[in-house]
């Protein structure tokens, strides 16, 4: 399960804070979204997999879709982060048990 | 001609617009990176000036090397090509001033610190309106929609997705930023096309004033300026891109850079 959560930046308050306005969470082939509904347009995205040089699209792969869908979203006034990676953090657990820790 | 040359030009063609000189000359008085922390994606810095402007602050410093080797670009090209789409769209005029975010090129950094420590980048100016709202501007305000679509294909946008512009909804305003990866060189690739293929499917043939804009950026030997500003292959793509449609009298497909 990957959860991409998308930010905006706030300044009028003297500092700049970020509001959250939506949360993709992508689990196997399924797609929920939370907060503004709009970004169910997200999905048309075709993204680079910084990894092999290759697209990426939503229905050809979601998890690795949604784990590089971060560097699409380069103008600095929509920020996309992976907050959650269920992948991940499974196989960090697996090295930290195989390192004996 | 140099980088540095190319860059000379750039400054040249900038500050004649209001919103220009105040990004150029506005005071900083914040500076803050974006809240991720996520690896591999390129830096972007908040930016307000005086005496109320905000704006993103793109430097080449922090373009990540194997995305922009991906779009055919180098640690040079993103911030200038950025601000050359603006300053086409600023001599194209109406709507396309109108469309485009006000970029300008200079060295930011944080209010206080000596400022031979700042970053050369592109800095934009924020737009209003919200990312993700494409059914609303192809319903809302088409004509816009298709212009966008002819200055994507004009200009080679690589990009062009749902998050890379933004609808002001109550004041019916379509804002297209962030043409980092725009002039392309030849067979470049295009991730992104939302308005050309929208303009492709609606209306692919050119208007009269399309045709009219094309003529004057192809007799001009310096398009615009541009001429200076780009590398020698992306500004010949773009003399290329504008002959091509003139020639056909439709708007390049999604692909064709």
């Amino acid at each position: 399960m990957i959860e991409v959560q998308f930010s905006v930046p706030d300044g009028s308050v003297g500092h700049v804070e970020w509001h959250v306005v939506a949360i993709l969470v992508i689990d196997g082939p399924h797609l929920e979204i939370q907060g503004d509904p709009d970004f169910a347009e997200v999905r048309d995205i075709e993204v680079l997999d910084v990894e092999t040089g290759q697209s990426v699209t939503f229905d050809a792969d979601p998890e690795r879709w949604a784990r590089n869908l971060p560097q699409a979203f380069r103008s600095g006034d929509l920020v996309c982060e992976v907050v959650t990676d269920s992948s991940a953090d499974a196989i960090r657990e697996s090295g930290a048990i195989a390192a004996g820790a | 001609m140099a980088h540095v040359d190319r860059i000379r030009r750039l400054l040249d063609l900038q500050g004649s617009h209001p919103v220009e000189r105040a990004l150029l000359e506005g005071e900083v008085v914040a500076y803050e990176p974006h809240q991720t922390g996520a690896r591999g994606v390129n830096s972007v810095f908040y930016v307000e000036l005086e005496p109320d402007l905000v704006a993103f602050h793109k430097p080449h410093d922090g373009i990540v090397p194997r995305i922009a080797r991906d779009y055919g670009h180098s640690l040079d090209t993103p911030p200038v090509c950025e601000c050359a789409a603006w300053q086409l769209a600023r001599q194209l005029g109406h709507p396309f001033d109108r469309l485009v975010a006000v970029t300008v090129y200079r060295a930011v950094g944080p209010p206080g610190s000596d400022p031979d420590s700042w970053l050369d980048g592109s800095l934009a100016l924020k737009l209003e309106g919200a990312a993700m709202k494409g059914s609303a501007v192809k319903r809302e305000v088409p004509d816009d929609a298709m212009a966008a679509g002819f200055f994507d294909a004009l200009i080679g946008n690589q990009d062009r997705h749902p998050g890379q512009f933004r609808y002001d909804e109550p004041n019916h305003a379509l804002g297209l930023l962030d043409h980092g990866f725009s002039f392309p060189v030849e067979a470049a690739l295009c991730r992104g096309a939302y308005f050309q293929s929208f303009r492709r499917q609606e209306h692919p043939r050119l208007t009269e004033h399309e045709r009219k804009l094309l003529r004057a950026l192809v007799d001009d030997p310096e398009l615009f300026g541009l001429a200076g500003v780009l590398e020698p292959d992306r500004a010949a793509r773009l003399r290329w891109r504008a002959q091509r449609m003139l020639d056909l009298d439709v708007i390049l497909l999604k692909g064709v850079v």
